[in-house]
């Protein structure tokens, strides 16, 4: 066999395998479809202007919002009001400015400010799903499907186990804004949806469509943050990662020279798996507020299942959040978090003394 | 189903006055009639207007929505005497009675502001130069089963997969909600609002915004106010 002819044989074999190789590359790239969705929504919430009728149910509770989202020089202004029902909800606003949050209550006449540390609003994005947290759910693309008048793609990213829960999305095939979003659990059970009954896609929102629609002169001002540590303190009790459940772990947003610099030692953690947010707080007993509980009693007081909320192992389940509060030496600590009743008590035990 | 009963049913919703069946109901109507849907977005309009709420064109919807609260004061003192100045007083409870007005049948005022909100919406920039408009439209197919309400695709779309009736709203389960334990929660209610993105009240829930707060100095309300 000439020389010339293996080489070309051989550049053949070479070429076909390479080949191969580029269309595993280009199928490797689109193997990720969902994952694609997802950040197409991220993006979607994080830079469009967007205004609309929500329905948003919990259990049995359904109310209908209105919604004025608008992202301006990568500025985020938000208002969301209750229309409905009547009772407390109607007319309560919800305004978010930046970071700042301000929830205004007219039957009380009180605004109350707070930080809002997450970049997305009202709709919630998922910036923190990633080959680490994806271990933990499963993604997948339900393809194209028709809801409504829209065609939606199906994103379900859904919890592998009984510690966390899921999402499954209908995203706009067109902006990516997610049309209908439920929590759900591993077993199926939806938590929490909120969905879209009309949505507009305004090119410009005016200051005054974002300002709260009353005169808010007259009413009580309180800021509610809890501070991220507590002076006075030498030491606190911390979640202890090889405690905690699975995949979550205590995530820091600030450097560790911000950390040393602290007035005392963090009292407040977020613990998470990149998909679910859970809040730590730690309390000096006898500081501010009333003890929550108990360690091992029924939370916060009353017998078990005095209130439907609470559940036998002291879990208080209110919306789609789960509490649990337990007292640990000298200290109350008290987990906050859109998980199962299960997960936030073992957070809560994962807390030891530093 | 007549037009004034749909209304009267649409109008008991938004005052929070339907049972939970009925409201089901109305909610699956709604998702299913476009008319239906069209008229409760002019609802929810007409309440941003009562309550003095900016819409798109909001330098243009002043007028009118002192027109509606005008009309509606004036109406007011018609049906029930006294209760006008409860409805000049506007806020949220002015726009409740208002629905609660359209379903007692007095609706000329009501009326008058359905269309004077439509034609301030149709003459905002929202109408004129706004981006795309998505609305929902086409008839979703109700899946009749306890607590269950599932979407199935409308015919609206070309080239896309039915949807094979997935579970919507929310299902009784063992995570089951309370109704509203916030009440008596109050101890949990200042870490749960701490913690949340959204707010409780939004989930239904009633608790005093002060609690676990501390009041703010004039200065540091000023520039909030800003």
């Amino acid at each position: 066999m000439p020389e010339g002819s293996f080489s070309s044989q051989g550049w053949r074999a070479g070429l076909a395998v390479l080949a191969l190789c580029t269309a595993a590359l280009a199928n490797a790239g689109t193997d990720d479809v969902p994952g694609e969705w997802i950040t197409r929504m991220n993006k979607a919430l994080a830079s469009r202007n967007y205004e609309g009728v929500l329905i948003h149910q919990v259990g049995a509770h359904r109310s209908v919002l209105h919604i004025v989202h608008r992202v301006q020089d990568g500025h985020m202004n938000e208002r969301v009001t209750v229309v409905s029902p009547a009772g407390p909800g109607p007319g309560a606003e919800f305004v978010r400015n930046g970071s700042e949050w301000i929830e205004y209550n007219p039957q009380q006449r009180v605004a109350r400010v707070q930080t809002r540390n997450r970049s997305y609003g009202f709709l919630i994005a998922l910036n923190g799903l990633n080959a680490e947290s994806r271990r933990y759910y499963t993604l997948t693309d339900g393809g194209a499907t028709a809801l409504d008048a829209w065609t939606a793609r199906r994103i379900w990213l859904e919890p592998r186990d009984e510690q966390r829960y899921g999402y499954r999305f209908w995203l706009d095939a067109k902006t990516g804004l997610p049309l209908k979003t439920q929590l759900v659990a591993r077993s199926g059970e939806v938590i929490e949806e909120i969905s879209f009954l009309s949505l507009s896609l305004p090119e410009k929102i005016e200051d005054e469509q974002l300002k709260p629609q009353f005169d808010t002169a007259a009413f009580h001002w309180v800021r509610g943050d809890v501070p991220m540590y507590t002076p006075g303190l030498k030491t606190a009790p911390v979640p202890r990662a090889e405690l905690l459940p699975p995949g979550f772990r205590v995530r820091l947003f600030t450097s560790a020279e911000d950390e040393a610099k602290a007035p005392g030692p963090r009292t407040r953690f977020i613990v998470s798996d990149g998909i679910d947010w859970v809040s730590v707080f730690v309390e000096k007993t006898g500081q501010n507020r009333p003890a929550p509980g108990l360690k091992g009693a029924p939370m916060p007081h009353g017998k078990p299942g005095a209130s439907e909320g609470e559940r036998p192992d002291g879990v208080v389940v209110m919306g789609s959040t789960a509490t649990y509060a337990t007292r640990l030496d000298d200290f109350n600590v008290t987990v906050v978090g859109e998980v199962p009743p299960q997960t936030v008590k073992a957070i809560a035990e994962a807390v030891r003394p530093e | 189903m007549s037009e004034q009963e749909q209304t009267s049913q649409l109008s008991a919703l938004f005052d929070g006055e339907l049972p939970q069946q009925q409201a089901e109901m109305v909610i699956r109507r709604a998702v299913k009639d476009a008319t239906m849907r069209e008229r409760w977005q002019r609802y929810a309009l007409i309440g941003a207007c009562l309550r003095g709420e900016p819409l798109a064109g909001a330098n243009r919807t002043h007028g009118v929505a002192e027109q509606v609260r005008t009309r509606l004061a004036a109406e007011a003192e018609i049906l029930a005497p006294g209760a006008a100045a409860g409805v000049r007083a506007a806020g949220g409870r002015g726009a409740a009675g208002f629905f609660g007005r359209i379903a007692s049948g007095g609706a000329i005022a009501a009326a008058v502001a359905v269309m004077a909100v439509m034609v301030v919406r149709s003459m905002g920039p929202a109408a004129d130069n706004a981006g795309a408009v998505l609305t929902a439209e086409g008839p979703p197919v109700v899946v009749s089963a306890p607590q269950r309400v599932a979407y199935a695709a409308p015919a609206a779309a070309h080239g896309v997969a039915r949807e094979s009736a997935p579970p919507s709203y929310t299902t009784p389960g063992e995570n089951s909600r309370a109704a509203n334990p916030l009440v008596e929660q109050q101890p949990l209610a200042h870490y749960v609002v701490a913690h949340s993105e959204q707010a409780a009240s939004s989930f239904g829930f009633s608790y005093d915004l002060t609690q676990g707060a501390v009041d703010m100095t004039a200065d540091e309300i000023e520039a909030l106010r800003r």
